[in-house]
């Protein structure tokens, strides 16, 4: 790669500049001095704080990366009962926000629940202590709402693989399940690691999980230093810090990686082939499958039901509706626009063969990192200087109300912002697999840039960029912290509706919201299942 | 592979007609003029939002509502400044309405109205918030097997007798913030610090899960009293599950410190933003919101007291009775609440 400042070069630095804006607008901050809550924290809670931060990130992390690896291997190269079902199915936990899952589970064991009830009958006990609310609990509730992230960009990943490489190694005298091993899982590298980070993020974010089963994370301490002591700045600092370190993370990733290439430059190269496997085998490989879909989503799903059966006279009403398709409009319009300048960022950054301009993509997708709360904060500063300095401009009150914080433009921007990453990671880790001879020789031949992009390179992201579509669309679905702070007046989503009846402590009312977000998400999955098995066939 | 591209190009053709039509719809709605009032809210109960249907019935006057943490919402008032929307900021504590107030986010009002109606304890003399609502922070208990006569009060929550039995959510939550920092208000931070670690020293498991998991822990034997809101214990025994209907009429419930200064209780209530675009419709919603029959429901439905004398309770309420309540000035909730959270975090109080 050679460094040019062509148009491309221009474009991608212009929409980098656009998630940076409420970056900086915060980075800013990290030089203020310290004030004494600081030290305060440094003093009593901090090390506890980050002990357990690194924990349970850690302990999520690695379940996620068993549950999304194996569940992505075992539906690329085995055929079973189920494997096509499972395919598919293995995205849904995703639709469950980790706050719901967290309440969920405690929900279906604690005290007045039937499965506690029922046993204590059995039992003929009166009382009886059973604690979900642990740390261990928590990990493996977090861990199997998240794998999907894994399994997503692993199995994309995997079905890009070609099978020579798998062939020499059987031919070789290795097993399937040691070439897994020395071959595919190496080869997978850029993919399980955007799948991790993006793992750890989501950790890293959450708040209502971790708060409501005690457990006390570096992201609690942010919201405590904010809302508590009433320091923003120390706050934005906090995460600040936060991000540093993940970025540091991702550097060190990026030069361990080096020189490697994950591009197979063999074009003629045929895809993996599935072993058909029967009885035991398959059985093992079908539980393997089967358990994170059923901790992450079928029991939750069923007592998520339950309670909404229980409630739905009280929440299901006109009001309940407009919740509907309030979140439904939001959530498809923010997803496309910012799959949108995904697809034209990750495409400029190829076109423009300029490191550095890769470099600022990579950068780019650090806005997910920053606290839901403290994002929105970041954009307040600049949507409200537009707002104010231009306001004196132009009269035209009108035209700025558009412009102002509250209005749709400054949330799609956020979600914009915070979600960007989702789209560029398995797009980055798609394109990473194609070789730029590719593009050379359609330029070669002709075609201009933009022809290869709709000829060559749109074809080949197709898959990633569905993925990315999903996973933005759930994920505004269940946004809360971003939504609630930029909101219009009167406009309210079912997340944020539901987020407020948990608050309120009507846990079974809350569940027909989210049972909606849930339903809500599997109809984009399984459309767009049915599309990408279509053109398949 | 056509479709595909197909699809790509509507999804891009689609957005940007909506963005487009987003911004026709914003200015059709300005030109309308309209009597309106803006509220940052942080009550989430579904009775509000009829209460305020009635109130535009009745006077015309559309209420626009945005809901989030108080914290946030000020917040947001503060970067908006001049050219904020906001008329009134409503919230569930008395520690924020004061910290509005300090930031200078408020505007003081005159009504007789409201001068009238809300006791002098639960308003900022000079009128820049009023309490709309009150709740207590109350005691209850395994009724199988602590005996009412020797229910604790605040302070012996720290005795030895209760070493491993007591049950309480985290120092994040506002409600616990506030009575320590009523403590610190009247006993100095030296008193306030001795109860939070005798509390923690005292209690049961770690702080976690909400008010209503306490007193399901109390059923499931892992403590025997616990500090809750007043309207929580009501909420159970107002639910629809059977099972945790159980739990709520199985808790004894204690006004704590009846022989001494009271019972701590806390505000929700409001005060109008200083750069109010609408102020007489802010003034005139909050006469409405403490006019006597509106009390009855607004208070009642969540099971919360009315501010103002004479309107009737509900009957989980009156069924409690009458109890004497600790008159520290609510303004001195917000003052301390930063030295309580400090507190906590010393005490060790997660």
């Amino acid at each position: 790669m050679t460094r040019q400042y062509n148009i491309w070069f221009w474009i991608s630095a212009f929409i980098t500049t656009l998630v940076l804006i409420p970056i900086v607008t915060l980075f800013v901050n990290i030089f203020s001095a310290d004030s004494e809550v600081w030290d305060h924290l440094v003093e009593t809670v901090l090390t506890s704080y980050i002990t357990n931060t690194l924990l349970v990130a850690l302990g999520t992390v690695l379940l996620a990366l068993i549950f999304g690896i194996s569940t992505a291997w075992c539906v690329s190269v085995f055929n079973f009962p189920g494997r096509k079902f499972f395919s598919w199915a293995l995205i849904l936990p995703l639709s469950i926000p980790g706050y719901v899952a967290a309440y969920t589970y405690a929900g279906i064991f604690d005290f007045t629940s039937p499965v506690q009830t029922y046993t204590r009958d059995l039992l003929g006990i009166q009382t009886m202590n059973f604690d979900v609310m642990t740390m261990e609990n928590i990990i493996l509730i977090l861990s199997v709402c998240l794998f999907p992230y894994v399994y997503i960009i692993c199995k994309n990943s995997f079905s890009k693989q070609s099978s020579d490489m798998l062939d020499a190694a059987r031919i070789l005298g290795q097993s399937k399940l040691k070439s897994f091993f020395t071959i595919a899982l190496p080869l997978a590298r850029p993919a399980i690691v955007s799948g991790a980070v993006i793992v750890i993020m989501e950790v890293l974010n959450d708040y209502g999980a971790m708060k409501y089963y005690g457990i006390n994370t570096f992201t609690v301490s942010i919201c405590q230093v904010w809302f508590s002591f009433n320091d923003v700045n120390s706050a934005i600092k906090l995460s600040m810090y936060l991000m540093l370190i993940v970025l540091i993370f991702i550097v060190i990733e990026l030069l361990f990686r080096g020189r490697a290439k994950y591009s197979s430059s063999n074009s003629s190269s045929k895809p993996l082939e599935r072993t058909r496997l029967k009885g035991f085998q398959a059985f093992i490989i079908f539980l393997i499958c089967f358990t994170p879909l059923l901790i992450g989503f079928i029991i939750p799903v069923i007592q998520l039901t339950a309670w909404s059966c229980q409630t739905a006279h009280k929440v299901i009403n006109k009001a309940f509706w407009q919740l509907v398709q309030n979140s439904f409009l939001l959530a498809i319009f923010a997803s496309a626009f910012t799959v949108l300048l995904g697809i034209l960022l990750t495409f400029s950054v190829r076109a423009s063969k300029n490191k550095l301009s890769k470099l600022l993509s990579k950068v780019a997708s650090i806005g997910y990192i920053l606290p839901g709360a403290v994002a929105a904060v970041g954009v307040i500063i600049p949507f409200i200087f537009i707002h104010n300095n231009l306001i004196q401009l132009i009269k035209g009150y009108d035209i700025m109300r558009g412009l102002i914080v509250g209005s749709f433009i400054a949330l799609g921007f956020a979600y914009f912002v915070r979600f960007l990453v989702l789209a560029l990671n398995p797009m980055d880790s798609t394109m990473e697999k194609v070789s730029s001879n590719i593009d050379d020789a359609a330029r070669v031949l002709g075609a201009s840039n933009l022809k290869t992009f709709f000829k060559i390179n749109l074809p080949i992201l197709k898959n990633a960029i569905l993925g990315a579509f999903i996973l933005i669309f759930v994920n505004v679905l269940k946004e809360i912290p971003l939504t609630i702070i930029l909101r219009p007046f009167n406009f309210d989503t079912l997340a944020i509706k539901g987020f407020e009846l948990a608050k309120n402590e009507q846990i079974a009312e809350s569940a027909n919201l989210s049972l909606i977000i849930v339903i809500a998400g599997l109809i984009p999955i399984l459309f767009l299942n049915k599309l990408m098995t279509e053109q398949k066939g | 592979m056509l479709k595909f591209s197909k699809l790509f190009l509507i999804i891009s053709l689609f957005s940007f007609i909506a963005c487009n039509n987003h911004s026709k719809d914003e200015g059709n709605t300005e030109k309308v003029e309209q009597k309106e009032v803006n509220l940052y809210s942080d009550r989430h109960y579904e009775v509000d939002n009829e209460i305020f249907e009635e109130f535009t019935k009745e006077t015309g006057i559309k209420v626009n509502i945005i809901r989030a943490k108080a914290d946030e919402l000020i917040n947001r008032l503060e970067q908006e400044g001049a050219n904020s929307p906001a008329d009134l900021l409503i919230t569930v504590d008395a520690g924020r309405l004061y910290r509005a107030q300090e930031k200078g986010l408020l505007q003081a009002i005159n009504s007789e109205k409201l001068n009238n109606s809300i006791p002098n304890q639960f308003r900022n003399p000079e009128g820049y918030w009023f309490g709309l609502t009150y709740r207590a922070r109350i005691i209850v208990y395994n009724s199988q097997k602590v005996d009412p006569a020797t229910a604790p009060t605040y302070e012996s929550l720290t005795n030895p007798e209760w070493q491993g039995k007591v049950l309480v959510r985290s120092s994040e939550n506002i409600y616990n913030q506030s009575l320590l920092a009523s403590m610190i208000a009247t006993q100095g931070a030296d008193k306030a610090k001795e109860w939070a670690t005798g509390v923690v020293r005292n209690m049961a498991r770690n702080p976690k899960g909400n008010d209503r998991d306490q007193m399901k822990s109390i059923m499931a034997g892992v403590g025997d009293v616990a500090l809750v809101n007043s309207y929580y214990v009501a909420n159970m025994i107002n639910s629809d599950d059977s099972a945790q209907q159980a739990v709520g009429k199985a808790m004894g419930v204690i006004f704590p410190n009846q022989d001494d200064r009271g019972t701590h209780v806390n505000i929700s209530g409001a005060g109008v933003t200083k750069s109010s675009p609408n102020k007489d419709h802010a003034v005139q919603l909050l006469e409405y919101l403490t006019s006597k029959d509106v009390q009855e429901k607004f208070a009642g439905a969540n099971y919360e007291y009315p501010v103002v004398a004479g309107v009737k309770k509900s009957i989980i309420l009156e069924s409690w009775g009458e109890f004497k309540i600790d008159t520290v000035n609510m303004a001195l909730l917000g003052k301390y609440n930063r030295d309580a959270i400090m507190t906590f975090n010393e005490a060790g109080w997660q």
